[in-house]
């Protein structure tokens, strides 16, 4: 059943932090989920079945508004920005 | 006030008897003095008696109520974006986000008059069931303040039972709108999935998510869905509703009706005095005429894990948006890279049980246990929405207490999320069908409220609203 290690790499994938006590809580907690759900294992269900489509219809792709008149409110909500744009430290460290 | 409907409300206000201005004030200053210890709302809209005086003078000078809802003050789920009030979602990741649109119902409660009152608590973006994991402290019930108010829409299940407003809106996953309804001492709709537009609606599982309705009865229950429902096209998954989705609510003779009643409730975890409520209520309505048989859903009891594990993958998805970039996020000082804007602002903006499901959805998406958990999950879906289909064919309605337990007390589950898991048993099957359910009233047991949960054919909301006040007028003890 899903470890302590698991745990930790989960968390990662996430781009989640967890502190050891963390992972120690959330392995007990999960465990004790899975245990649970782990019910459907018994059961056999001969038809396989697809996953259903929720939509029931799609737009067409055309643009309405521009999000140029809600340039400003968008970057109102970040704290990350430079003039017209967002701005991010980069993917690699700076040295 | 308290005990009048909508439609009595406009009548007193073509009367004079009545503004929107005055009942809008009378709200505002119910949750000025009970709201500091319940916390139902997060956020008040200021502009809220300006908006009631433009009704008041429409309705002075043209001597007509203009809209469905006009003058009616509605609470909203703090996930639901209203242009120019914050939106939380009850979580410190957006604790400052101001929504650039609104959502689709909002414009339709707009479009009808609705006064906008104010934003109410949840848990951390609806994940729970007791507003307790809300950044911005739990949500008491109104009977009881040590207990919880259920949830995730716990905050306007609070407002309407506390009378801090007439209607709310909420959202139901897999039992959100109906447990705290339930919880309560209220009305509570989940409609049939695709039937109100979730366009601006904060997505936590697409695929279960629905906005439904709170009330104090079932006629501005059916107002309201009335208003917000409908096809838009920001929302594909969004139905066309034809005139057999439109048929007059009215009490209706029991004498016609089978209902059907799940052998599987009757196993551990339903708390007696529940049972026997739920059971006098079933024998009052047999009296009364209607048919009630237990039937045999097999795959019943597996609707809890296979909700879990759709739930959690999908909501492990929606929440991969917030990066700390975009929406708000928490205002880190620079950090060396764009990672640790990521691991920073996720580990500290989200609260352990997002943290929680969106780990435990990683892992049922992860290689090697997609097959084992994820397909298994879809299957049983699939089978339970096989099982309903049959139900219905012989069947009107399907019928369940909504919740197995009393409201709990505060603190009591938080450190067991299986055991708060429980509390959503007879509510999720609904979501994983798409099928329209509701939480109605039945009586107290110690004071605490209790409620019966009624399934519904798919699109037969109405059938089910008439079904209901059948039901709320045989509580109240009208003669039916």
């Amino acid at each position: 059943m899903i470890s302590e290690e698991q745990i930790k790499h989960l968390a990662k994938l996430a781009k989640i932090e967890l502190s050891s006590k963390e992972i120690k809580i959330f392995q007990k907690q999960l465990k004790k989920v899975f245990d649970y759900v782990g019910q459907l294992n018994s059961i056999k269900i001969k038809d396989k079945g697809k996953l259903q489509s929720i939509c029931s219809e799609f737009r067409e792709d055309e643009p309405k508004q521009s999000l140029r008149e809600l340039r400003n409110e968008l970057l109102k909500a970040s704290y990350y920005k430079k003039g017209d744009y967002f701005e991010v430290p980069g993917i690699f460290d700076e040295n | 006030m308290n005990n009048l409907n909508i439609n009595q409300i406009h009548q007193k206000f073509l009367q004079g008897k009545l503004s929107a201005l005055e009942l809008t004030r009378e709200c505002l200053k119910v949750i000025e003095k009970k709201n500091k210890q319940i916390n139902a709302f997060l956020s008040l809209n200021d502009k809220a008696e300006e908006q009631a005086r433009e009704i008041d003078e429409i309705i002075k000078k043209e001597q007509r109520i203009p809209g469905l809802l006009a003058g009616i003050p509605v609470a909203v789920k703090d996930n639901i974006l209203v242009k120019g009030m914050p939106c939380t979602a009850g979580s410190l990741i957006l604790k400052n986000y101001y929504p650039v649109y609104e959502a689709e119902v909002i414009k339709k409660l707009r479009q009808n008059g609705a006064i906008i009152l104010g934003k109410t608590n949840l848990d951390e973006f609806a994940m729970g069931s007791s507003t307790e994991t809300s950044f911005f402290g739990p949500t008491k019930n109104p009977y009881n303040l040590q207990r919880v108010p259920g949830g995730s829409s716990g905050g306007s299940a609070a407002a309407v039972s506390s009378n801090m407003c007439l209607v709310a809106l909420g959202s139901d996953t897999g039992g959100s709108v109906r447990q705290p309804a339930s919880f309560c001492g209220v009305v509570g709709l989940k409609p049939t999935y695709g039937r109100i537009s979730r366009f601006g609606l904060i997505a936590m599982a697409s695929s279960l998510d629905q906005i439904g309705v709170l009330a104090k009865n079932i006629q501005d229950t059916a107002l309201v869905l009335r208003v917000i429902e409908g096809k838009d096209e920001k929302d594909e998954t969004s139905l066309k509703l034809d005139s057999s989705t439109q048929i007059p609510v009215r009490a209706m003779d029991l004498g016609n009706l089978r209902i059907a009643l799940p052998k599987e409730i009757f196993s551990e975890g339903l708390e007696n005095k529940v049972k026997e409520k739920f059971l006098g209520f079933i024998e009052k309505i047999e009296k009364r005429g209607a048919k009630v048989e237990k039937v045999s859903f097999p795959y019943l009891e597996y609707a809890l894990s296979c909700y879990y594990l759709i739930m959690s993958a999908e909501a492990s998805s929606n929440l991969a948006r917030y990066d700390g970039i975009r929406y708000g996020g928490i205002g880190l000082k620079k950090t060396k890279n764009l990672e640790q804007i990521y691991l920073k602002t996720r580990t500290q903006g989200f609260g352990d049980e997002v943290k929680r499901r969106i780990i435990m959805g990683t892992f049922v998406l992860s290689r090697g246990f997609q097959e084992k958990y994820y397909l298994k999950a879809v299957r049983v879906r699939n089978q339970i929405k096989k099982e309903f289909q049959k139900t219905f064919s012989k069947y009107d309605f399907v019928i369940t207490p909504t919740s197995p337990t009393l409201p709990f007390k505060i603190g009591e589950r938080i450190s067991d999320p299986l055991a708060m898991y429980l509390s959503d048993i007879y509510t999720v099957p609904a979501n994983l069908a798409g099928l329209p359910a509701l939480s109605q009233p039945i009586g107290f047991i110690d004071k605490l409220p209790v409620g019966i949960q009624i399934i519904g054919n798919w699109l037969k909301e109405n059938l089910l609203f008439s079904f209901s006040q059948t039901l709320e007028n045989l509580v109240l003890d009208k003669t039916i």
